[in-house]
């Protein structure tokens, strides 16, 4: 008897709890059904959902419209060059507002469209300095299944200051001088470091080309700070002497821009790391001639973009991104464990003994099934990726030379003493208080580069050095028997970061780079002169013996992120000289 | 075997999934934005950052205007005096229409306390040249001759910032001083001041 009742009583355990689990699959296939028919039968007709969509696309356009009401034409009627820039303000809203004022004010700076650049810039400027707090794009952008690019464009400190720049000089240009130094002191602050960057990596509030145009604005002004602020602008500046000190009756402030501004990119698993790439400013020296008249000569720019961007220190988002890559990289493990878990379920339900009831099993699987899918499809929804946009068009190297032109047409003449390139411009004074002529010569940069490339060999490496460190060495490329030559050359000082060129096998091309007691990063870009095709390699490694050995990955970087593609050795074969 | 209490597990869990990310519905305010409205030009700006804003504007000048009619030099005068405006400094980081200050100084004067001061319209000295010389030449009829009046006061102003940004936050201090200049003597007979500090963190999505 006690044999037969303990067999029977788990029997009947299982029975009963089968048929209650049969009630409440019942039960939910109904309440599902029910709910189906109740939420069509209450569902509105074909022609009510399109009114709907109709009026909501309408209230979108009109929302978008209000948004960007500043920046339109007063007219409503936008010349044809910045027509197609318009139409996009119309589309995006605030989401890209800053960067196509930007785009606006050069076309319009381009065409003496004085008071128009002056609208859009103003609109930029009151975006860029008004509180985000509270910001809803930027809420949005913070959450886990959006994108960091749906918060409204901002862009990064460097690219904010051309906005405070080209409005600066505009105010100068009307002989409003303290408002301009006004918009140069906010533009100054806009560089800031991160909560969490390292003492020595502070690189906050070294825009010299704000302190610069500040103690310009000082010297207009008669104001004696004006010291101060050229005082700051030396410390600042990325050559010493490119901050000149001229006579207060100056009539022109003449800005030279040259080559194209560092770019954005993604790396990490989920593209959740923003990255630059240095740009193709030369920042080298420069001699201004007016009229064949020698005017000033300096050893280097006041600022390079590359160098703004590659210091820029983390940001703080970064730890937002990071976390939601963690939440997709989690979500996807739960999938997968869940998936895994319905596949021992199905495996379980189809080895069970004939006779035996498999049911449970099989259904258990499916739910499982349905978890997984559901915990993957919240994976690939959550979006971690950085955003890329960017201020365009950016130039990289910035010069800025106050001078007296003469009234009417000045042939000013930019050149590289070191290379002979040339950048020639007719400059017409205006007679304005101050006038401002803005040249920006995007193939300055490169063109300078070749030529220094050409006179670059193995042999020079160290030669060529004036003040900085080189390391030669090789790098082994997986799929390629042979090794390949690897230097580098770091010119000026290596503090932490340096700007220099690599040398892989015979091309030569500009680097950037950092290096402390243990770390070691380079980052270069390979152009080939032949055919249009850029490479871009990143050196990541550790440096051994105060930096006398190098070693570690060489990467591939593509715009799905950084690929391992080899490994680099080298060794120190020239050190600082000073 | 699965016991069936264990089975509903994973039905919960995908209900609970699915009411989660239906619920999950983005909401938006004002999606269809919001109609021109006037405000209290005393109240604070949608999206004011940490700069000057009307809210400070009035704060400085009604302070100014009432501190202007209580110093001894104004308030004990047996004529109103003649006081004209001279341009308000602007040593701050934020571009601003400076003359914005001294010209409410001069109209919360002028319609609260009409009889105490007298302002001249030096900005506008060009214009009422070119009328005189006109009437002295015959051109256009007088009913008048009349001297140009001296100033007694010059009123002016100078706006001095201190600011600071880090990853910590902004800071921005604003110093506004007026002051009210003896055009005979250049002696300071009034002068007054008001700060405002405004301190602020933006979105982490900007830092």
């Amino acid at each position: 008897m006690a044999q037969s009742s303990e067999g029977k009583i788990p029997m009947m355990t299982a029975g009963r709890n089968q048929s209650s689990y049969r009630l409440t699959l019942a039960f939910f296939v109904v309440f599902s059904l029910a709910f189906v028919v109740a939420a069509s039968a209450a569902a509105p007709s074909y022609k009510e959902r399109l009114d709907r969509k109709e009026q909501r696309e309408k209230e979108a356009a009109a929302a978008m419209e209000a948004q960007i009401a500043d920046i339109l034409p007063p007219d409503g009627q936008p010349t044809a060059d910045v027509a197609p820039l318009y139409a996009q303000l119309r589309e995006t809203g605030n989401n890209n507002a800053v960067s196509l004022c930007y785009a606006i004010a050069l076309h319009a700076l381009s065409a003496d469209r004085i008071e128009e650049a002056i609208r859009v810039l103003d609109a930029a400027f009151a975006r860029l300095e008004a509180s985000s707090a509270g910001d809803e794009s930027a809420e949005k952008a913070r959450g886990k299944f959006h994108a960091e690019e749906e918060k409204s464009f901002r862009g990064e400190p460097y690219e904010q200051v051309m906005i405070y720049l080209l409005r600066g000089l505009l105010y100068m240009r009307e002989g409003d001088f303290e408002n301009a130094r006004a918009v140069f002191r906010s533009g100054a602050l806009r560089d800031r470091s991160a909560l969490d960057a390292k003492e020595e990596e502070q690189y906050q509030d070294d825009l010299a080309e704000m302190d610069y145009l500040e103690a310009l604005c000082d010297l207009k002004l008669g104001d004696a700070k004006a010291e101060d602020a050229f005082k700051f602008a030396h410390d600042h500046a990325r050559a010493e002497d490119a901050i000149l000190e001229p006579a207060g009756d100056f009539n022109s402030v003449v800005i030279f821009l040259s080559g194209v501004g560092p770019s954005k990119y993604r790396t990490g698993k989920y593209n959740q790391f923003l990255r630059f790439s240095p740009g193709s400013g030369a920042s080298g020296p420069l001699r201004v001639l007016v009229n064949d008249n020698p005017c000033s000569e300096v050893s280097g720019p006041v600022d390079s973009m590359t160098f703004q961007a590659t210091t820029r220190g983390g940001r703080e988002i970064d730890a937002v991104l990071k976390g939601k890559a963690q939440f997709k990289s989690g979500a996807s493990f739960a999938g997968d464990i869940a998936l895994a878990a319905s596949a021992g379920a199905l495996a379980a339900a189809s080895s069970a003994a004939p006779g035996q009831d498999s049911s449970g099993a099989a259904a258990a699987s499916a739910a499982l099934g349905l978890v997984g899918l559901v915990a993957k499809g919240i994976s690939a929804a959550a979006n971690p990726e950085a955003d890329i946009r960017m201020l365009s068009p950016l130039h990289d190297d910035i010069y800025i030379v106050p001078a007296k032109l003469g009234d009417g047409s000045n042939r000013v003449i930019f050149e590289c003493p070191e290379t002979g390139i040339r950048s020639e411009h007719s400059l017409v004074c205006a007679q304005k208080p101050c006038d401002i002529h803005l040249v920006w010569d995007a193939a300055f940069g490169a063109q300078v580069e070749r030529v220094r490339r050409a006179k670059f060999g193995a042999a020079e490496l160290a030669e060529s050095m004036t003040h900085g460190m080189a390391w030669q060495g090789e790098a082994a490329f997986e799929g390629l028997k042979e090794k390949v030559a690897l230097a580098l050359v770091a010119n000026g000082e290596v503090e932490e970061s340096w700007t220099g060129y690599a040398k892989l096998g015979s091309d030569v091309c500009p680097c950037t780079g950092a290096i402390d007691k243990k770390n070691f990063r380079a980052s270069f870009r390979e152009t080939s002169d032949l055919a249009d095709v850029t490479r871009q390699y990143i050196l990541l490694g550790k440096s051994k013996r105060s930096g006398k050995r190098l070693e570690g990955t060489v990467f591939y970087v593509r715009d799905s992120g950084m690929l391992p593609v080899g490994s680099f050795k080298m060794k120190s074969i020239a050190t600082d000289k000073d | 075997m699965f016991s069936p209490p264990l089975l509903r597990l994973p039905f919960l869990g995908l209900l609970s999934v699915a009411v989660a990310l239906g619920c999950a519905t983005t909401t938006v305010e004002n999606p269809g934005g919001v109609e021109p409205r006037r405000v209290d030009p005393g109240s604070a700006s949608l999206g004011e950052g940490t700069g000057i804003g009307s809210q400070d504007l009035q704060q400085v000048t009604d302070k100014m205007s009432r501190s202007i009619l209580s110093t001894p030099a104004i308030a004990n005068a047996t004529e109103p005096p003649t006081i004209a405006l001279l341009p308000v400094a602007n040593d701050t980081r934020f571009p601003i229409n400076k003359q914005l200050f001294t010209m409410r100084i001069k109209a919360m004067l002028n319609t609260q306390c009409q009889n105490k001061v007298r302002f001249l319209a030096r900005d506008r000295i060009e214009a009422i040249e070119n009328e005189r010389d006109l009437k002295r030449e015959g051109l256009v009829g007088s009913s008048s001759d009349k001297v140009l009046l001296g100033v007694d006061y010059f009123l002016t102003g100078e706006l001095t910032g201190l600011s600071q940004a880090g990853s910590s936050g902004q800071s921005d201090y604003i110093l506004y001083t007026f002051r009210l200049i003896d055009a005979e003597s250049s002696l300071e007979v009034w002068e007054d001041f008001e700060e405002i500090k405004k301190e602020g963190l933006e979105d982490v999505a900007y830092r």
